[in-house]
Order: structure tokens, then C-alpha cells, then sequence
């Protein structure tokens, strides 16, 4: 396994674990909680 | 133009998948109980199954381009993955009720293209791929806790800017396959230059920040309690975002490696 593997491979882990951990959070106050939030839904 | 006529004009999001009725029926949700309402964690499972398959598929393609090693031996099954991927992906976006079976269908589809793909370019520049996947995966979970910190904070203006430039590639794209048919193409797309490279990059940032509008998306739809088949559909858009994303980062590198 050559470096290329090693830095890549670590890349892909560390990516992955951060959104399976991370992605189930709901995200800060100071996302959720501002007034130009995106209107997904239409009124 | 008004920002919010473009926005009427040019569709709600950078992704199709999010069309800005994309949970409008189900406005109170009053009658859906806590079972049946959609989740972070269900959106998150969900992704990594669609992974997985796209995954399993992919393998499948690979293996074959590399113990036959032709790659007359893939073209068949990659364009069986790439019309049916995007006949699977319109049915979605126009049912999204039927997510549920639709998104795992379009992730095995386009498991079988990317490995194709993805085979065809390992072969000629070694070590790619993994390249390819650790950015694209690095990228989502970048973007991921960016956007759970508040440090990136998607607006109206934010997402105006994606869907127009999205629309731009998109045409652009779409010309430059047109003229393909007629042994011409748009240049500086496909080209190894600084020009083409500096394109690249571009597209590999929209892509990227494309990633940000699902994440808002799938947030704002779990706070309002929106049905639990919005999780596959959340998750299928994920999986659109990210195959697009790991393609463009796949066309970059392979102009740089092109130029040594």
C-alpha cells in the first residue's frame, strides 16, 4: 500500500465518518435560528 | 429580472431534485405521526445504503473492464447505467413518493456507469480513483460540519447563484454533446490548458456547493416534520450531488495527471 492509498483511503474514512457522525446532529443556533434562511417551502 | 422572478423562472434550487414544492403538500403534516415524519438519522442511513448498492454495482463493472480489459466489455452495461439512471432519477423527481424504491434503483444504475468509468480511467492514470473518491468524500464532510457550525450560511442569493450556474454548465454541456454528434465540440472544456483546468475547478466548486443546498434542505425538512419518504429523497439527492461532484473531480485530475 503505497502513500497514495494511505492519504486517499484516510480522506475517504475521515469523510464518511464525519457525515455519518456529524449528519445526524441537527445543525447549530446559528444556522437554524437567522432570517434569511432559504423559503423551501413556498408560502 | 427580480431575484425572486429568476428564482420562479430558473426553479428554487441548484438541484432539480428540489423544486421549491418539494414538501408544499404536506404543509402541516398534522396528520402524520412522530413514526411517520422524516429524520436526520433516516436520511443518513438511507444514504449509506444508497452508497452501498451504487457501490456493489460499481464493483461489478470494474471487475469486468479489468479481467477482460477491453473496454468494449463495459460500454454496454455503462450505458444501460447511464439511460437508466436518468430515466430512474426523472421518475423520482416526478414521484417522490415512490423514492423509496426509485432512489435504491438509480443508485445500483449509476454504481454500473461509474464503475465503467471509473475503470476506464484508472487504467489509464493509476491510483484516480482513489484520489477522486477521497476529495469527494473529504468535500461532503467538509461542507457537512461547515454548514452544522453556521460557518456557511445558504440564502436566497446563495442559492440563486448555484441554480444559474448549474443552468449555465448544464447548457454548456449539453452544446457541447450536441456538437459532438457533428465531429465538433466546445474546446476548452474537455481541454488540458490552464483555461480548461480553471473551467474544471469551477464546475468542481459548484458541485461542491451544491452539496450545501441538499444539506439545507434535508435540515429544513426534518425541522418541519415532512413525511418519512422525503428521506430517500433527501438521500437520492445526496447521491445526485455526490456522483456529479466525484465525476468533475475525476475530469480534473485526469487533466492535470495529462499534462505531466
Amino acid at each position: 500500500m503505497g502513500w497514495n492509498e494511505i492519504i486517499f483511503g484516510g480522506l475517504i474514512v475521515i469523510g464518511l465518518g464525519a457525515f455519518f457522525f456529524f449528519g445526524r446532529f441537527r445543525a447549530g443556533k446559528a444556522q437554524r435560528d437567522r432570517k434569511n434562511k432559504i423559503r423551501w417551502r413556498k408560502s | 429580472m427580480s431575484k425572486h422572478n429568476a428564482l420562479t423562472t430558473f426553479g428554487r434550487t441548484g438541484n432539480p431534485m428540489f423544486r421549491g414544492e418539494a414538501f408544499k403538500p404536506d404543509a402541516t403534516f398534522a396528520d402524520s405521526g412522530t413514526a411517520g415524519r422524516m429524520t436526520l438519522a433516516g436520511t443518513v442511513n438511507k444514504t449509506g445504503i444508497l452508497l452501498v448498492l451504487c457501490l456493489i454495482t460499481a464493483s461489478f463493472t470494474w471487475n469486468i473492464f479489468f479481467r477482460s480489459g477491453d473496454p468494449a466489455a463495459v460500454t454496454g452495461l455503462l450505458w444501460i447505467g447511464l439511460i437508466g439512471g436518468l430515466v430512474l432519477a426523472l421518475i423520482t423527481i416526478f414521484k417522490r413518493q415512490w423514492a423509496g424504491i426509485t432512489a435504491p434503483l438509480y443508485a445500483l444504475a449509476e454504481g454500473l456507469a461509474l464503475g465503467g468509468i471509473s475503470a476506464m480511467f484508472e487504467a489509464q492514470y493509476p491510483g484516480i480513483v482513489i484520489q477522486a473518491m477521497g476529495l469527494t468524500f473529504g468535500t461532503l464532510g467538509i461542507l457537512l460540519l461547515a454548514y452544522k457550525s453556521g460557518l456557511i450560511k445558504p440564502t436566497e442569493n446563495f442559492r440563486l447563484m448555484i441554480v444559474a450556474a448549474t443552468g449555465g454548465i448544464a447548457v454548456l454541456y449539453l452544446v457541447s454533446f450536441v456538437m459532438g454528434f457533428f465531429g465538433s465540440s466546445i474546446g476548452f472544456i474537455h481541454s488540458n490548458g490552464l483555461f480548461g483546468i480553471g473551467f474544471s475547478l469551477f464546475v468542481v466548486a459548484i458541485a461542491a456547493l451544491s452539496l450545501v443546498l441538499d444539506f439545507d434542505f434535508i435540515e429544513e425538512a426534518a425541522e418541519r416534520g415532512a413525511p418519512k419518504y422525503l428521506e430517500w429523497y433527501g438521500a437520492f439527492s445526496l447521491m445526485v450531488t455526490l456522483i456529479w461532484l466525484y465525476l468533475e473531480i475525476l475530469r480534473l485530475l485526469a487533466k492535470l495527471r495529462s499534462r505531466n
